[in-house]
């Protein structure tokens, strides 16, 4: 049992990726709290420095999202569907949704008022700014 | 007939939800979408089949500002059996909420239109697919103004206070006959606050109605944990000729398995006429096979007035 145990630490260190949140390279952002990142992906915050922010979205069954909303978000799937429903009686609509991170870069490095999250190794390929680290 | 056809065959063409996504992007930052309830009432003498809600919301979100026009059709279809029978259509659309709001930056905003009233926090989720019942406290109803048609200016704070907003309507409801009250005058002030992680929300205004001038107060909260929900609203309406009423209620959510909850919900009130002090005991069950549909079943029970039985169908899209 205890080599189980230890081999599956292993693994998940290997495996494992820091999510970081990005934008390109020539965004106005320089850095973003958790707080804000938060409040900017259930749109409570529209605007950082007097610029509108377009945040971005995984598809639903994306491992990616998953591990963005229970480590940033901190919020299971059936709540944010439930916030959003109420959200769109309101008014307002859940981030766009992309179907792979190609296309969210694409998109990033297009629209310097657009940021995403994404795995720090993707980032730093691709030159991205990072604006929050959720290691640190 | 024919609006219940072109309705249904349009929540067929939108309702294929991919994703968590709800409405049609019509263009960029453009949405439509709506909702639909279909419900049963049984009572002693009486069975009730209705085609409750159907409503179509247009809303658009820009840089500086947002839209959102909403149009119902409340009772469309309704089919009595029993000691009366009955079968009527309504075909008459309302405007429910048409309304611009500016964003001044991200704490102050200013909505100008035809709006939910910011009281209480049952007021800002009124419909079906939203509600943890198909039936909603008989304090929604008789205490205060569903609808303002004016001004709303709201602040938001970063502190355990977290919003303060004020209400202002001096001129006539837009669509008046669709309002629990047809009001022209409502000035009002709702506080949200935070204490040891319990919302609350507090407050009063005026509101004059048929010539007659109302005061009200209220205060809600809301605590919600992993497998719970407790809401509460206490109210007072004071008329001018100082009948005093007051209404309030405690409704508790449990969310017994995933996609099932049970919901119990205590209220009591006075009847405005002080002719009998009614208490309502509510249980219901509710199954969500995904969060935009809701299937209800609840029994409604009544110290003075009939007992009543509840099936309800409701989605939105």
């Amino acid at each position: 049992m205890r080599y189980i145990v230890l081999f599956s630490l292993f693994i998940s260190i290997i495996f494992s990726r820091e999510l970081v949140i990005v934008s390109s390279s020539e965004s106005f952002l320089s850095k973003l709290n958790k707080e804000e990142v938060v409040k900017i992906y259930l749109g409570k915050i529209r605007r950082v420095n007097g610029h509108k922010i377009i945040p971005l979205n995984l598809k639903a069954n994306n491992p990616l999202r998953r591990e963005f909303e229970e480590k940033i978000l901190k919020k299971d799937r059936k709540w944010l569907a439930m916030y959003w429903l109420k959200a769109h009686y309101h008014g307002h609509h859940p981030p766009k949704v992309f179907d792979s991170k190609k296309a969210i870069i694409l998109f990033l490095k297009k629209f310097k008022n657009a940021i995403s999250y994404l795995d720090k190794r993707s980032a730093k390929k691709e030159g991205l700014k990072i604006l929050y680290e959720s290691g640190k | 007939m024919r609006y219940l056809s072109i309705f249904l065959i349009f929540i067929l063409s939108v309702s294929d939800i991919k994703g968590d996504i709800l409405g049609k992007e019509l263009y960029s930052g453009v949405y439509l979408g709506g909702y639909a309830s279909f419900d049963y009432v049984h009572k002693k003498d009486e069975d009730i089949f209705k085609i409750d809600e159907l409503a179509l919301i247009l809303y658009g979100e820009f840089d500086k500002f947002d839209f959102l026009s909403e149009f119902e059709n409340e009772g469309f279809y309704e089919k009595k059996a029993g000691f009366q029978k009955e079968e009527s259509i309504n075909e008459k659309i309302h405007i429910e909420r048409a309304y611009i709001t500016c964003y001044f930056d991200n704490n102050d905003i200013l909505r100008v239109g035809k709006f939910n009233s910011k009281i209480g926090f049952w007021n800002q989720m009124p419909i079906n697919v939203l509600r943890p019942t198909i039936s909603s406290p008989y304090l929604v109803k008789r205490m205060f103004p569903k609808f303002t048609t004016g001004f709303l200016y709201s602040k938001n704070f970063d502190k355990s206070i977290k919003n303060l907003s004020f209400t202002f309507q001096h001129n006539k409801d837009l669509d008046g006959s669709y309002n629990n009250f047809n009001l022209d005058r409502h000035y009002g002030i709702s506080l949200d606050f935070e204490i040891s992680s319990i919302d609350f929300r507090a407050g009063g205004g005026y509101f004059r109605y048929e010539g007659f001038n109302n005061r009200y107060f209220f205060a809600s909260f809301d605590k919600s944990g992993e497998s719970f929900e407790w809401l509460g609203e206490f109210a007072i309406r004071i008329k001018s000729d100082d009948v005093y009423m007051h209404d309030f209620y405690i409704q508790n959510i449990w969310h017994i398995v995933n996609k099932i909850d049970i919901v119990s919900r205590g209220e009591h009130y006075e009847d405005e006429n002080f002719a009998f002090s009614e208490f309502v005991g509510v249980l219901g069950l509710v199954f969500r096979p995904k969060e935009n549909i809701a299937l209800k079943g609840e029994f409604e029970a009544h110290t003075h007035i009939s007992n009543r039985f509840l099936l309800s169908f409701s989605i939105m899209f």
